[in-house]
């Protein structure tokens, strides 16, 4: 496997144009009200080490998504609908997304 | 009659059910490939336990999207009882044929118990065989209620989240099906193994013909293995089809 | 063609210390010169090096196991295989084997531990058989060592997740909490696994030009060397210094087991083999040494998922849930038919040869070619020097002189001894851990943890399994050859109970450093004892995993033998279990009480010298072969011919703890005169209460059978007395000049709160 351009994927089939790639970010927490066990039991041990500053934690999921897309823009899009349709339940999750250049 | 059992990659309750129905109820049972796109005219379908496509994202987020998941919402959507266990219940939330979400339990941890739990209503296809003829059925919210059962709970991911609103639809159209309660049938914090919203362990959809619970009536099924309290919930599926 | 491996470019040389580093000795790397007949290439180095390894070739202990006895009329399958297999009658067997995951553990507990349950659930059903069950034989420091607590939750959830996973109940085990084990945890899971005879398969490489695939997740750089790192000591510093840790994928073992059972049954298999320790390379070559084959692969065509890898990288990685299989000929692609189904990837990786070599090529180029059998059968043996420590024999003889009664008083009497016993971690209540697991999945399950053993139903829906699994580290560091008995008796004694008849075991040997005389010692003691007491029960052992090295900063851990047992119930329906359940049954204890206080749980935890430490001393209970088996055969007896309505094994704590134990697990009190026990009489009082002589077991029976009981010890040689009743809400407990009078409600109090109490009610691994 030979390493992309920065910033442009290797395309692997044959004659498929070459989109720009982005880095994509979504962050997923529990959604405002929902009860984070994890977050607040990362807190109390927090605070039992010594921490006593620490006012509130949630725990969540990160997910670095690399995506091919005209602009950056059709990107957010696009990674708005995945976060719709599989990443995230809105029931339970709240997410933000940003879309960058990859490092 | 025919229990299909919805077979995905990481099942591993669909034995038990193949099992119950078949040595403990004496019912037939197919197993239904989730690959598939036929119900082979199943009369009830089952989503069993297990860990349907590894679930590392959430219980059951991938599974809707299966191909046997689209026959499924169909059939459920025509009025075709549903039964789904355990992960089965977090496919049917996450595919939206029952409201809410199963969320990691409240202690973090996994929990196999036998757990104690009412049945809030024997007027319904999965529950009426749990109406005992000698015992007055008390009534509760204008539902009949039956008595105590044990059935074990064995999951991560099983405390029922949903808002306020449709906590308050659930209850007032009588679609909670089972409650976390103590010995004596109480809805105690303390007899919640999971943190559920209102001691939630099963829940009904408005039609009333899909059901979603975290406990294992498959595992008490079979009295050469001990107790059966959840043998009653098949025997009311048999009933429910043979009248209709 | 290249006759001979080049070095590839970018290889480091071959040097003494490179040779060193990779563990092998002068006079082992003369050996490969020799096999060779030339300087190894660095691939070829780091083969030999992990095939020699401890943990792959057995160095130290292949002599030792030469003694123990293999073979019965119901062994089907001995040592030597992915598994043992043993036959239940019909047309069913089991195939069962525990393995240790030590020093994957000490270092990230959760993912060691999980990948340990995923290693040896893949040596089950890699013979064939649907894995019914798992057990974990865990040992800790105490829950006070926070480092400890943290082990002990990680280890618990990583079993636990990949089971629940996988589908496979986590039935029993045990969980031993002692300062001997702080820096090196002993984690040994026991996977067992039922299957129709007709289904049975072997790790075999057979059949010229077949094709070698490679099947499942993709090899990655995880676990280089990590046999070699599992036949070292533990550094300090291991957390950081060490290979990759391996991560599991639950998940895709979970498709493995599907697809390779559906590959077995459909006959498309001549061999399949886990990639477990030393992964390719172990795999490939053990399989072709059974078969007397050779094998060559291109590691160009194996899978893989980081770039640039090299063939040493491809060779040694123990990248977890990946399997090697050799297909019939064809069908190949029947087998990628049945594989793409539960979507994996195979790769035809090589075939199979006629001429003996392991040999592989990286596209044209050959990087190594090494005759199997040297490099499998015959890794290089050692019996070192053994010696007993002196400090052993000093602490066995330190008993002498006291006073047990003494002990007892200054341990607060016998009533606060008992709580006190409860009260530990390693006798308490285990439902902390078990209730992580799922135990009833797959609805077989007769009598999951807490009891003797656990009882499965197979799948005649008649007859059943019994499993136990047992050590004693404190007992065997005090005197090996006992402690290696006392394994094996005590987990036939647990079958029994439930009124299973023992039939076979697999072992787990846990030891510091062989090189260690007084190691060595140990090791070659416990093998022996084990090997006599197998040999009287009539349990041969069917293979099993030795782990050395297990010390820190040049301690060692108690060497603790494991024994994993199977054990066959007739009928299920006449299955017997420990709690007390029936108001007004006769309790019975069977088996002679001796003045044997050495090595006691009630020594190590209600008393402390005068530096304030843990007494360890004293020489343990002896195990009389006669007795054991005796004992085995009333149990056996009494629950076949339905008379026993409970019955529970003496072991640690004592008479007293086993009474509270039945009295907690069935909500029943009891009234017990001790001074009736045969043997009683010429006992102290707190050896009568404490004191763990083997071959003892608490029975119950209805007062209508009390004739029949005495008949069944008389016909079994087993000395009997009815010491009390059961019923009420109290325990009360008289002998040897003491009374205890405890409410049950208190007792099971203490029990079931020792571990929550000590883990508090959340994770500790968010916050190490």
């Amino acid at each position: 496997m030979t390493a992309a351009a920065p910033g442009v994927s290797s395309g692997g089939g044959s004659g498929e144009p070459r989109l720009p790639v982005w880095a994509v970010e979504v962050r997923v927490t529990p959604r405002q009200g929902i009860l984070d066990p994890e977050g607040q039991t990362i807190q109390r041990a927090l605070q039992d080490l010594g921490y006593a500053g620490v006012e509130s934690v949630r725990a969540g999921k990160l997910f670095d998504l690399r995506l091919q897309a005209n602009s950056a823009a059709e990107a957010e899009r696009e990674a708005k609908r995945m976060c719709g349709e599989l990443i995230t339940n809105p029931v339970i999750e709240d997410y933000t997304l940003s879309v960058s250049e990859p490092p | 009659m025919k229990f299909g059992i919805v077979r995905f990659p990481g099942s591993n309750c669909d034995a038990d059910a193949y099992r119950a129905v078949t040595e403990g109820l004496g019912e037939t049972a197919v197993y239904l490939w989730h690959k598939s796109r036929d119900l082979e005219s199943s009369d009830v379908v089952v989503l069993p336990g297990g860990f349907s496509y590894g679930d590392y994202l959430r219980g059951g987020a991938i599974a809707r999207f299966s191909p046997i998941m689209g026959e499924v919402v169909e059939f459920a959507h025509n009025g075709g009882l549903t039964l789904g266990i355990c992960n089965g219940f977090q496919i049917l939330c996450e595919a939206g044929l029952l409201p809410g979400a199963l969320t990691r339990n409240r202690g973090l941890r996994f929990r196999c118990v036998p757990v104690s739990l009412r049945v809030e209503r024997v007027d319904t296809p999965f529950t009426s065989e749990y109406a005992d003829p000698d015992v007055p059925a008390e009534t509760f919210s204008g539902f009949h209620r039956a008595p105590v059962v044990q059935i074990p709970i064995a999951h991560g991911e099983g405390q029922y989240t949903a808002d306020a609103e449709t906590l308050d639809a659930l209850e007032s159209s009588g679609r909670v099906a089972f409650r976390y309660v103590n010995g004596a049938g109480e809805a105690t914090d303390a007899a919640n193994p999971n943190g559920s919203a209102n001691n939630v362990a099963g829940i009904l959809n408005e039609a009333g013909n899909v059901l979603g619970m975290m406990p294992h009536p498959e595992r008490h099924s079979i009295r050469a293995l001990g107790p059966d309290d959840g043998l009653p919930l098949f025997r009311s599926l048999v009933r429910a089809v043979g009248t209709s | 063609m290249n006759h001979q491996p080049q070095p590839r470019p970018g290889d480091p040389e071959i040097s003494p210390e490179l040779v060193e580093n990779h563990g092998l000795n002068e006079a082992e790397y003369a050996s490969i010169l020799a096999i060779l007949g030339r300087e190894p290439t660095y691939a070829e180095l780091g083969v030999f090096s992990a095939m020699w390894s401890e943990h792959c070739g057995y160095k130290h202990s292949r002599p030792l196991l030469r003694n123990l006895p293999t073979e019965s009329a119901a062994v089907v399958q001995g040592p030597g295989e992915n598994a043992g297999v043993v036959s239940v009658g019909g047309d069913w067997c089991v195939a069962f084997k525990i393995e240790s995951h030590n020093h994957p553990s000490a270092i990230e507990p959760y993912q060691g531990a999980a990948t340990g349950a995923g290693g040896i659930l893949r040596d089950v059903f890699t013979m064939g058989a649907r894995p019914v069950a798992l057990f974990d034989s865990l040992h800790f420091g105490t829950l006070d060592d926070p480092r400890s607590r943290y082990l002990f939750d990680g280890v618990v959830r990583g079993v636990g997740d990949y089971g629940n996973c996988v589908g496979v109940p986590t039935v029993g085990g045990e969980a031993i909490f002692d300062a001997a084990y702080e820096k090196n945890p002993l984690i040994n899971v026991m996977c067992v696994g039922v299957l129709p005879v007709s289904r049975l398969i072997r790790g075999e490489a057979e059949g010229v030009g077949n094709a070698v695939m490679a099947v499942g997740a993709r090899t990655g750089r995880d676990g280089i060397h990590g046999a070699t790192f599992a036949s070292e000591e533990l550094d300090e510093d291991a957390t950081s210094s060490r290979p990759q840790v391996q991560v599991g994928d639950p998940f895709t073992e979970k498709l493995l087991l599907e697809a390779s059972l559906e590959l077995i049954s459909r006959e498309l298999l001549v061999g399949i083999q886990d990639m477990g320790a030393a992964g390719l390379t172990s795999s490939a070559t053990e399989m072709s040494s059974r078969s007397g084959s050779g094998i060559e692969i291109n590691v160009r065509h194996l899978p893989v998922r980081e770039e640039n890898m090299t063939p040493y990288e491809m060779l040694l990685s123990e990248s977890q849930e990946r399997m090697l299989l050799v297909a019939k000929p064809g069908c190949e692609e029947a087998v990628q038919e049945v594989l793409a189904r539960w979507d994996l990837q195979a790769a035809v990786i090589g075939k199979v040869t006629d001429d003996g070599m392991f040999r592989v090529r990286e596209g044209d180029a050959l990087v190594a070619e090494i005759p199997v059998r040297p490099l499998v059968d015959e890794c290089p043996t050692y019996e070192p020097e053994a010696r007993e420590s002196d400090e052993v024999e000093a602490q066995r003889s330190r008993l002498d002189e006291i006073d047990p009664e003494a002990l007892l008083e200054k341990a607060g009497g016998a009533a606060r001894a008992l709580l006190s016993l409860l009260d530990d971690p390693t006798i308490a209540d285990k439902r902390w851990i078990s209730e992580q697991y799922d135990t009833t999945v797959q609805t077989n399950t007769l009598a999951g943890p807490g009891g003797d053993a656990a009882v499965l139903r197979l799948p005649d829906r008649t007859r059943g399994i019994a499993i136990s699994t047992d050590g004693n580290g404190r007992h065997t560091y005090l005197r090996p050859r006992t402690g290696g008995r006392a394994a094996v008796a005590e987990a036939a004694r647990n079958v029994a109970c439930t009124g299973a008849r023992p039939l076979a075991m697999t072992n787990c040997l846990n030891f510091g450093s062989p090189l260690r005389p007084s190691v060595y010692f140990q090791l070659r003691e416990a093998v022996a004892g084990m090997g006599e007491a197998c040999e009287a029960l009539g349990t041969p052992v069917t293979g099993g995993n030795v782990s050395l090295y297990n010390e820190t900063g040049g301690t060692p851990v108690y060497p603790t033998p494991v024994v994993g047992m199977i054990g066959v119930l007739k009928d299920i329906s006449r299955r017997v279990g420990s709690a007390f359940t029936d108001e007004g049954g006769e309790i019975w204890l069977a088996g002679v009480t001796r003045e044997e206080l050495g090595g006691s749980a009630f020594l190590a935890v209600c008393t402390t010298d005068d530096q304030g430490n843990p007494i360890v001393a004293g020489e343990p209970p002896e195990v009389v072969l006669e007795a054991a088996a005796n004992l085995v055969e009333f149990l056996v007896t009494g629950a076949e011919a339905g008379v026993f309505r409970s019955a529970h094994d003496c072991s640690d704590g004592g008479l007293a703890v086993a009474l509270a134990e039945c009295a907690i697990a069935g909500g029943q009190g009891f009234d017990v005169f001790l001074d009736r026990a045969p043997g009683g009489d010429s006992v102290s009082g707190a050896t009568l209460w404490f004191g763990e002589t083997h071959s003892r077991a608490v029975v119950t029976a209805v007062p209508e059978d009390a004739d029949r009981v005495r008949e069944i010890g008389a016909e079994c040689g087993i000395p009997i007395e009815r010491i009390g009743v059961v019923g009420g809400a109290v325990c009360r407990i008289e002998g040897g000049g003491h009374v205890a009078e405890l409410d049950l409600t208190r007792l099971s109090e203490r029990y079931k709160s020792a571990i929550p109490g000590r883990m508090g009610s959340e994770p500790v691994g968010v916050a190490r």
